[in-house]
């Protein structure tokens, strides 16, 4: 059903009118204050209560590998292979687990690496066993994903953005995964950028005009200019600087000894 | 100590009664608008409130006191929608339907029910800026604070809902 302009205006004015009674607003204030508030936590966190989340998250992470264990399933998600129900335990539970109780860095990195390794391991065992779908090769790569980024944040490439053991595995990991899965870190993407504008250079070297070479002349040129005019100018200033304080320097006796003579000194 | 706690609880209550004074018609309005039923209406506006009141009292810094309000009450009245899917029509059946008595008339309910289809027709960008614009009778600087957004594109947002809604009247 439609209305017309006039309609419209006339239903959004009826509707401007509508108000609560005061009655109804002191039954719903007295509602509202009768309901029990919990009162305002304390600043210090009391030690017999999780009162953050991220503690309660993990301690709950904490129970449910205990359980797991203690269950056998823990045992039974650590053999699981993407695209099984326990992988997610194996991953998002049973791993971070052990990656926590790992306490020294270096060990930790180590543990990193092997866990991408592990990725590459269970694709391998994937593909000799199965047919590998689309959803098993998700499952994998977020667990290999966020494995990647764990290594990055953990800083363990050299100056020149090497990890031997990292590059071996994401190379691994990529020739045994479809495209849009393909792992990239970051020190990849970075070391990706100088060799394409190295092709772009020598593409432009074939050509007749050597448009860099002239580019970077030209800047030395306008460098070597604007030295000489620095040069200048600060010359310029120091002779002025020189000028002012001998000036100043006059001036000063000129005022002040007439002064000093009249006290008699 | 106790004193201090005294006047920061009274210091509270005046400022969530005066939000509330200032606030209740317009998120009642808001709520009925939106759910076409006063009693609702009525128990959203309440329960906008009591987490307001809550919230003030867990010590939640209230920045944009018509935003924060407004986007609880938006919260509460997508909560109802949802709940209400979840009500079968088997049960409503069985137990009998009866029509909520309202004081609101119904046949002003059955033209705000029509005044929000139409402006519902619009796109979800266009809605609230109109609605606030012609219902509750806002400036363009004020629904761009109750929104969070520019009053550059409340403007825009207007001018172009203003066209859309007229190629739907009759």
């Amino acid at each position: 059903m439609k209305m017309n302009e006039q309609e419209f205006n006339k239903s959004a004015e009826l509707l401007r009118g509508v108000r609560l009674t005061e009655s109804e607003k002191a039954s719903m204030l007295s509602s509202i204050y009768q309901t029990e508030i919990i009162s305002k936590p304390s600043p210090t966190a009391s030690p017999f209560i999780f009162s953050s989340l991220f503690m309660r998250d993990r301690v709950m992470v904490a129970m449910a590998s205990f359980v797991l264990i203690v269950t056998g399933g823990g045992y039974a998600a650590a053999g699981s292979l993407p695209g099984d129900p326990l992988y997610g335990i194996k991953v998002n539970v049973l791993e971070p687990l052990a990656l926590g109780l790992t306490f020294d860095e270096v060990e930790k990195n180590e543990y990193r690496i092997e866990l991408l390794q592990r990725r590459v391991a269970e694709l391998q065992e994937l593909r000799v066993n199965t047919d590998v779908d689309l959803a098993i090769e998700e499952d994998s790569y977020h667990a290999a994903e966020r494995n990647v980024a764990e290594l990055e944040a953990s800083a363990i490439f050299d100056e020149n953005g090497i990890n031997v053991d990292v590059k071996t595995s994401v190379d691994a990991y990529n020739s045994l995964i479809s495209e849009p899965y393909h792992l990239e870190t970051k020190i990849m993407k970075s070391r990706l950028v100088p060799e394409m504008e190295d092709e772009e250079d020598s593409e432009e070297e074939d050509g007749k005009e050597p448009i860099l070479q002239k580019d970077i002349d030209r800047v030395k040129e306008v460098v070597t200019k604007t030295k000489t005019s620095l040069d200048e100018i600060e010359k310029e200033i120091s002779q002025v600087e020189g000028t002012i304080e001998g000036e100043a320097t006059k001036t000063i006796e000129e005022k002040i000894s007439p002064f000093i003579k009249s006290l008699g000194f | 100590m106790e004193l201090d706690r005294s006047n920061h609880s009274n210091e509270l209550k005046t400022t969530f009664e005066s939000l509330f004074a200032e606030y209740s018609d317009v998120i009642y309005r808001f709520c009925l608008y939106k759910t076409s039923d006063k009693n609702v209406a009525h128990d959203l506006t309440q329960d906008t409130f009591l987490r307001l009141w809550k919230a003030m009292n867990t010590g939640a810094e209230v920045e944009k006191p018509k935003q924060y309000i407004y986007q609880i009450a938006r919260n509460l009245v997508i909560d109802y929608y949802k709940k209400s899917k979840a009500v079968s029509l088997d049960a409503l059946g069985e137990d009998g339907f009866e029509a909520r008595e309202t004081s609101v008339g119904s046949e002003m309910l059955s033209e705000f029910l029509l005044l929000r289809d139409t402006i519902e027709k619009l796109e979800q960008d266009y809605r609230e800026v109109l609605y606030m614009r012609f219902v509750e009778d806002m400036g363009v600087e004020e629904i761009a604070d109750t929104l969070g957004v520019s009053p550059n594109l409340v403007s825009v947002r207007i001018n172009r809902g203003k066209k859309k809604l007229r190629e739907l009247f009759i």
